[in-house]
């Protein structure tokens, strides 16, 4: 059942133009970026751009406004169900609540992952036009192999679709609370920037899940100064962090869906 | 003239709760049990919606839902139809709980359109009705047949957000009976519409009942639509069950427009 109403999600999603309009902003903005580092000219040879850097900065880009365009979709995905009143045509038929809440859980999910292996598999042809495929060099020193660099990106990556978990659910259960798709929609993005810079700012250390969001990417962007991975961290503490997180989330979001009266 | 799509309902579930009522003509037929509810009662904050209401529907019988605005009729809809938790008391369809029960396949048998037909605009009609078909486990060709039989063929692949008030209610009519249900709650279904397309709709109904032994509480400010259609009325008063008058009584629906009279002359007096 679970899998039939997300497929259902997914078609009411698709009827719509404002999910194609986000997705083609994060794109463009991945793109225009990576082209844009790729053709500035290196001044030293540590300004050099590496194929994997550039597409660990295009990656970072492109999911910080992935993250805002799940924010929007999400902010929506219940807020305008109430709004148009189909939560009632919905809720009548032999559904539990919290089935339809998992599918819409799960619609808004993979379409984050669909939209995460586009914008992976756009930077990684974009970077693929830039030097630098191999072992990272500086002044003829070895800094990493190419193994190390493309088994650390492919992790960063795969990192990427457990933190968009939290994101996802973080995003209907905001929209849970409003029946006015734009109030849902500005409230959630609101809160989802607001998070991001109280984190950066007062350094709220690793136990909040934004935390770990840009983190592989940001420290790619590295390789080249030759500072050194802490995978360990990232990999092991940032999942468990954004699995933690996802189920805190979504838990309150059943709990409340489960609750609420639907009077208007 | 709308016509009816009807499947085969089964009656195996029944707890053979059966009550002797007229039906059409007058003719007397034993019925079974369909809804019961019992006690239920509603409370938002400290304003009790819905107080201890209680009172049963049986097969193929049409039952007007009456009251004023703010009676407590839109809650007591809401619950029937897993919108809104009740504080106290309990619905059972076809003998089984639907609110205390995690099983929501007790609600198989449940048709409703709560106050409009509400579908998502940028679908189609028939994209609408399709998936409230898959949930149902109906296949396509009784969306097809439903379509054509609500006058919307035509219009299928239209979306739904360019129907007219009508076409909407004869969606929400199609969708109603998707699923072949013992019950049908309707939330005023001639709202908007002109007065032919009422005078279908309220055939649609007497055809469901007569023909299809369907149960049908019928919520309407209309007491000439009630009086055509309805067995019996129930008129609620401040979340109380007010009255209780079978329709077939001479000058039953006389009483149910003294009551009125009484309400508002009680409200004038307030």
């Amino acid at each position: 059942m679970i899998g039939e109403l997300a497929r259902q999600e997914g078609i009411k999603l698709f009827s719509q133009k404002y999910p194609y309009l986000l997705a083609a902003l994060v794109i463009a903005v991945e793109a225009a970026y990576m082209i844009a580092t790729a053709m500035k000219p290196a001044e030293t040879s540590l300004d050099v751009v590496t194929a994997p850097q550039l597409w660990a900065q295009g990656l970072g880009w492109g999911l910080r406004f992935e993250v805002y365009a799940i924010l929007v979709i999400g902010g929506m995905g219940i807020s305008r169900e109430f709004s148009l009143g189909t939560v009632k045509t919905v809720l009548i038929l032999p559904i539990r609540r919290y089935q339809w809440i998992l599918a819409k859980l799960l619609g808004l999910v993979l379409l984050s992952w669909s939209l995460l292996i586009v914008v992976v598999g756009l930077g990684l042809v974009i970077a693929a036009i830039s030097p630098g495929w191999g072992d990272v060099l500086r002044d003829g020193v070895r800094l990493y192999t190419a193994g190390q660099v493309w088994g650390n990106l492919a992790l960063a990556s795969g990192l990427t679709f457990v933190f968009m978990l939290p994101v996802c659910a973080f995003a209907l259960l905001i929209s849970s609370f409003f029946s006015s798709s734009g109030a849902a929609v500005g409230v959630t993005l609101l809160l989802g920037i607001v998070l991001e810079t109280v984190t950066e700012m007062l350094d709220l250390g690793t136990w909040l899940f934004i935390h770990h969001l840009y983190r592989p990417f940001a420290m790619i962007e590295k390789l080249g100064k030759g500072l050194p991975f802490r995978w360990g961290e990232t990999a092991a503490w940032g999942s468990t962090v954004a699995l933690v997180t996802f189920v805190i989330f979504a838990g309150l979001l059943i709990f409340r869906m489960g609750r609420v009266d639907i009077t208007d | 003239m709308l016509a009816v799509v009807y499947g085969v309902c089964s009656r195996d579930s029944l707890d053979g709760r059966t009550l002797l009522i007229r039906g059409f003509g007058q003719r007397e037929h034993w019925r079974m049990e369909i809804l019961r509810v019992d006690r239920l009662s509603k409370r938002f904050g400290s304003t009790w919606a819905v107080r201890s209401l209680s009172f049963s529907i049986h097969t193929g019988e049409v039952v007007g839902f009456l009251g004023q605005n703010g009676a407590g009729k839109s809650t007591t809809i809401k619950m029937l139809c897993n919108l809104v938790r009740p504080t106290e008391g309990d619905i059972f369809l076809n003998g089984k709980s639907i609110i205390s029960s995690s099983d929501a396949r007790h609600r198989q048998k449940l048709g409703a359109i709560v106050e409009s037909p509400r579908f998502y605009p940028a679908l189609s009609g028939h994209r609408n009705l399709e998936m409230l078909a898959r949930i149902y486990g109906v296949g396509r060709d009784r969306v097809d047949a439903l379509m054509d039989q609500v006058g919307l063929s035509e219009k299928a692949s239209h979306r739904f957000g360019t129907y007219s008030m009508g076409m909407k209610q004869r969606l929400g009519l199609a969708a109603v009976l998707i699923n072949a249900p013992d019950l049908i709650i309707l939330d005023e279904p001639t709202n908007g519409l002109d007065p032919v397309g009422s005078r279908q709709i309220q055939d649609l109904i007497g055809e469901l009942a007569r023909e299809h032994h369907v149960s049908v509480l019928l919520c309407s400010h209309q007491l000439d639509e009630v009086a055509n259609l309805c067995h019996r009325a129930l008129v609620l008063h401040e979340g109380k069950l007010h009255l209780e008058m079978d329709l077939a009584e001479p000058k039953g629906i006389e009483a149910i427009k003294a009551c009125f009279d009484d309400l508002a002359r009680e409200g004038a007096a307030l």
